[in-house]
């Protein structure tokens, strides 16, 4: 009889672990209870023991390979000698079978697989285009070609029946009891994005309370000043916009990516913002966000948000983000704990900015505050330069005159 | 201006015999082209020429095609254009050298101080006489640097691009399908389309560098040339009827080719269809695919597709000959299977 | 043998030795690693190019092969101008694109030279009947190997040029070898002029080493030709004291076989009669030659200094502006 030998749920925040090595080779026996592979945590080294007796007959996984609860590593089987029948093939975690002995190694090859053919979406070339400005998600649309490709007409037929949608959408309310609500192409994205984001990225989290009495003021009279010149008066997002732009430039570690062997700092700014709508939430992305001043960044924020309602933004313009905010300011909260977008390396989850005590030069005081909770990826960011991130942004949001200078440029 | 109705053969004869009254430097040569009392070339094109010009202009050759090619090469550099002939196309093998390393070069390795102006004409296309006559040719010379190749279907564009090609100054291989020529003035080929059509009687030109569209339509853009555009057309006639609509384009000029025409289409129906009665591999359909790809490759809903003759010789029995030259039932097929349909 | 002026002596005498100085220079230049691409030298052969451009027009053509320095230099073509095309200078005389087999000069009447063996044949043909077909009393020359005498292109360029009784003389330079092949392997005849009966035209067997009579013998059969007479086949029989290209160490030679060609160098061989039939003193000609140095280094520098022709120029003359009707 064959058995699968599956990574445990080891409480790893968020999930993955880390296979360090293997304690046994393919042609030993193992007993239960003996450890069999070790995996790191992003808390811990752990051993895993074997559940059940057996010859180990085959790995799928190899050191550096990143794991998650359930995935499959290896076969154990009761005889040395019995077929395995390709047994297991399909669970290959990382895409790797080791039918040699597996040997401690500092570096691993790169874990994820490249998706199985049978995964693969076959469209031609216009009707990809085609999906790509609309917006549409290959994988929801049947194709009609010969072999199933996805040709013109079906992205057509599709668009038309987004078109269609929105009306068949049933309204919030209390008739939603015992509705079977078929999921859209919106909430399917969120649903996939936020399962990888918290499948795939170790979060951690830190917060800072944040004093907006002159951020406030600051405002006031940004917007009479905006009024003056016609200009878009800003709002407290995109003075958060704008402090988090500059405090991304000078702690780049949160402004980068994690890649197999390495880790990429990217070279612009682009912050998304999440803009909620009836059926979901669409992040609209403010492109080189450090080089715009405030006003623009109003302008901009506008535009993009009318468009999001709107659903007429392009593909261009949902984007490129390399970090992203969320402000639920508007609905009350106090605060709340955002889940990283991939592959960024971190979110930034405002609260309201509400009148709460606060201590303020030994007395207590009501002071206009918000809460701002970062969350990041651990394998790029640790606690002291999350640290050091919502440091910057505090200061620069409690002295906000700051955020309104331009760098010096040289005069030739 | 006024017009007649004319077969290619005549629109031919018309486009020489006005070239050489307006311009003294024009002059003819080949085999039997200028005898008297002889049948005006290998498909009756230069029959009555010679008495009208004489016989050093509307000059007869021995059977010498390196020389012909050569001896029009040097007259055209020496102050003529020379108009020659190849009594049958595959006949231009003999004398490549002169076509490929000569016309082709000589402009260019001399700096631009000589040019070439010299119209090569090429009797073309399966006709019944075995592999050695039935050559369809245009894909060595459009892969030629240096030459032009037009390849006109039906006796309006055949005269005005004869003309145009006089006197555009570089060397043109002009390629005239054997049974698009037509009766009228001698003999006439067996299986041949025959087109009659009316042709204005003065001297004009249809610009090198130029398709035409001979139908528009939707769903698929089909380019041929030749004999193949009237294969192609009635084709897109049976389409048609199965719900099909086909844009046609007559691609009379290979290169220059009009590129951006060509585009055009295929931007609008999204799929392109190439009938050629030339080789699959290599012919001129596979650039033009190459092309598509490369600078339509987003427009693109099918793969382009190309109907032509098999890799092999021309085969002579009647029978063979119909399963190699592409027929109307072929591109008919091509098309559905583009579309997606059966 | 008949007289010839003085001043043709002389002129001819320069023409043979601005080759045979700028050929020298140029063997020297390549063996010092000076000089890209490759040569096919002219040296021995000399007095065919002169006697036979001497007997020219300028609106005549020439039309010369792979070897065509020799040629070019007795047609006219500036000496700046043939060696900056063989250092590929925008300033050579096909503006680089052409090469040292592809020598040209519109205004001297040079084609570009062919270095397809035998293929300018019928091209002179041609041209030959253009200028007939035009009353012009323009001649064309077509220089070409004892190689290309086997060639197809020989056999139908000049049958048509007879059976249509084109103004041209046809120059075969005969120097026993076409690139390593003897001529005794490579037809079974000794005179190549005898083919000329083949095509019903006058052929002449002439020694190519000496001027005169080269010059007296395409001096006939250009009268010939200018006046309606046809074509004439001149076989010159010559030696080429250089290897076929500059690659070549010529091992098929024997040595007794190249010394017994160069006691009949033709430059020497003539100065003795300018000196002695002419009279020329000894200061003038070393005068001459001493100037004609000076042509060669200048011609050479010139080259080297020229610029090489704009990347953009691979894309220039691939076709010729439209010419519409007159």
């Amino acid at each position: 009889m064959i058995s699968e030998i599956l990574i445990p749920n080891l409480g790893a925040t968020g999930g993955a672990v880390i296979l360090e090595e293997w304690r046994a080779a393919p042609g030993d026996y193992v007993t239960a209870g003996t450890p069999i592979f070790v995996v790191t945590t992003d808390k811990a080294t752990v051993e895993v023991e074997a559940y059940t007796n057996g010859y180990l007959r085959r790995t799928f996984a190899a050191p550096g390979d990143e794991l998650h609860p359930g995935d499959v590593v290896g076969l154990l089987s009761d005889t040395s000698e019995e077929p395995l029948d390709g047994a297991g093939v399909e669970h290959a975690a990382g895409g790797r079978h080791t039918p040699s002995t597996p040997q401690a190694q500092g570096t691993g090859p790169s874990t994820h697989q490249e998706p199985a053919a049978k995964d693969r979406i076959l469209a031609s070339p216009l009707a990809r285009r085609m999906a790509a400005e609309a917006g549409i998600d290959l994988k929801q649309v049947t194709g009609s070609g010969r072999r199933g490709e996805i040709l013109r007409q079906d992205i057509v037929q599709a668009m038309a029946a987004q078109a269609l949608a929105p009306a068949e959408q049933p309204s919030a309310g209390p008739d939603r009891r015992g509705l079977r609500l078929p999921v859209s192409g919106m909430r399917r994205s969120i649903a996939e994005r936020t399962r990888l984001s918290k499948s795939q990225i170790p979060h951690f989290y830190a917060s800072r309370t944040i004093d907006m009495e002159a951020a406030r003021s600051f405002l006031e009279s940004a917007a009479r000043y905006a009024q003056k010149a016609g200009w878009q008066p800003p709002t407290i997002t995109d003075l958060i916009l704008r402090a988090t732009a500059l405090a991304l430039r000078d702690h780049p570690q949160v402004n980068a990516r994690y890649e197999a062997e390495a880790i990429q700092f990217h070279t612009e700014i682009n912050i998304g913002l999440v803009v909620g709508l009836e059926e979901g939430l669409i992040i609209p992305v403010i492109r080189r966000a450090d080089e715009m001043n405030l006003f623009a960044l109003a302008a901009l924020t506008t535009r993009l948000k009318a468009g999001a309602r709107q659903g007429i933004l392009r593909a261009s313009d949902l984007s490129g983000a390399t970090f992203t905010l969320s402000n639920l300011g508007m609905y009350g909260l106090d605060s709340f704990i955002a889940v990283i977008n991939p592959p960024e390396a971190g979110v930034l989850a405002v609260g309201a900015v509400q009148q709460a005590p606060a201590v303020w030069e030994g007395q207590i005081v009501p002071r206009w505050q918000m809460e701002a909770v970062l969350s990041v990826d651990h394998r790029i960011v640790d606690g002291v330069v999350a640290a050091r991130f919502l440091a910057d942004l505090k200061e620069r949001l409690e002295d906000p005159v700051g955020l309104a200078f331009e760098p010096p440029v040289e005069v030739e | 201006m006024t017009a007649r109705p004319m077969t290619m053969a005549e629109a031919l004869r018309d486009a020489l015999r006005l070239a050489m009254q307006a311009d003294p430097s024009v002059f003819v040569l080949g085999e039997d082209i200028g005898i008297s009392g002889g049948f005006g070339g290998g498909f009756t094109v230069t029959l009555g020429l010679s008495d009208e010009f004489g016989h050093d202009r509307v000059m007869d050759t021995p059977i010498s095609e390196t020389a012909i090619i050569g001896a029009a090469v040097g007259a055209a550099m020496a102050g003529m254009r020379s108009v020659a002939e190849m009594q049958y196309g595959d006949f231009v093998f003999c004398g490549m050298d002169q076509v490929v390393n000569q016309a082709a070069k000589i402009h260019y390795m001399s700096g631009g101080q000589y040019a070439v102006p010299l119209v090569l004409r090429l009797p073309v296309g399966a006709s019944r006489r075995g592999a050695q006559h039935a050559g369809s040719t245009e894909a060595y010379f459009m892969h030629t640097p240096g030459l032009k190749v037009v390849c006109p279907s039906n006796p309006y564009d055949a005269k005005g691009l004869l003309l145009a090609s006089i006197w555009d100054g570089n060397p043109v291989v002009f390629l005239e399908h054997k049974l698009l020529y037509g009766g009228k003035g001698g003999r006439k080929e067996k299986t041949s389309i025959d087109p009659v059509m009316e042709v204005p009687e003065g001297i004009y030109q249809v610009p090198l560098g130029s398709l035409a569209v001979r139908r528009t339509g939707r769903d698929i853009t089909i380019l041929a040339n030749m004999l193949m555009v009237h294969r192609a057309m009635e084709a897109a006639g049976r389409l048609e009827q199965a719900g099909i609509s086909a844009e046609v384009i007559d691609v009379r000029c290979l290169n220059p080719l009009d590129w951006e025409a060509l585009k055009e289409s295929v931007a609008k129906t999204n799929r392109a269809l190439i009938v050629e009665e030339d080789n699959l591999t290599g012919g001129w359909g596979a650039e033009v695919a190459a092309r598509l790809s490369e600078e339509m490759f987003f427009y693109l809903d099918a793969p382009v597709r190309r109907v032509a003759a098999p890799d092999t010789p021309a085969p002579c029995s009647p029978a063979l000959e119909e399963a190699y030259v592409p027929g109307v039932d072929a591109i008919v097929a091509a098309a559905k299977e583009v579309l997606v349909i059966e | 043998m008949e007289a010839i002026p003085r001043e043709l002596a002389l002129e001819m005498y320069r023409g043979m030795a601005r080759i045979r100085r700028f050929e020298d220079q140029l063997y020297s230049l390549f063996l010092q690693g000076l000089v890209p691409g490759t040569l096919h030298q002219y040296q021995g052969q000399e007095a065919i190019a002169v006697g036979v451009c001497a007997a020219l027009r300028r609106d005549d053509f020439i039309f010369s092969t792979h070897r065509p320095v020799g040629h070019a230099i007795a047609k006219g073509v500036p000496l700046r101008a043939i060696a900056a095309e063989l250092w590929g200078k925008r300033t050579g005389c096909a503006g680089g694109k052409g090469g040292q087999m592809h020598l040209v000069d519109a205004s001297v009447g040079m084609p570009p030279s062919n270095a397809i063996v035998g293929a300018n044949i019928p091209i002179a043909t041609g041209a030959a009947l253009a200028f007939k077909l035009q009353g012009l009393d323009r001649v064309v020359v077509c220089f070409f190997g004892d190689g290309a005498a086997n060639t197809g292109a020989f056999h139908e360029g000049l049958n048509l040029a007879a059976v249509k009784d084109a103004p041209a003389v046809f120059v075969c330079e005969n120097n026993q070898y076409a690139a390593s092949t003897h001529t005794s392997l490579a037809m079974k005849i000794e005179d190549i002029s005898l083919r000329a009966a083949a095509y019903g035209i006058p052929g002449e067997t002439l020694d190519g080493m000496d001027v005169r009579a080269v010059h007296h013998a395409a001096s006939r059969a250009v009268e010939r030709a200018r006046s309606g007479g046809g074509p004439t086949l001149l076989e010159c029989k010559t030696y080429r004291f250089m290897g076929h290209s500059r690659g070549d160490p010529g091992g098929y030679r024997t040595r007794e076989d190249v010394q017994s060609w160069r006691a009949k160098d033709p430059l020497p061989r003539f100065r003795e009669i300018l000196a002695g039939e002419f009279g020329v003193e000894e200061e003038a000609l070393a005068a001459l030659e001493a100037s004609i140095d000076g042509e060669v280094s200048d011609a050479i520098e010139y080259a080297q200094e020229s610029p090489f022709p704009e990347v953009e120029n691979v894309y220039a003359h691939v076709y010729a502006p439209p010419g519409g009707p007159p």
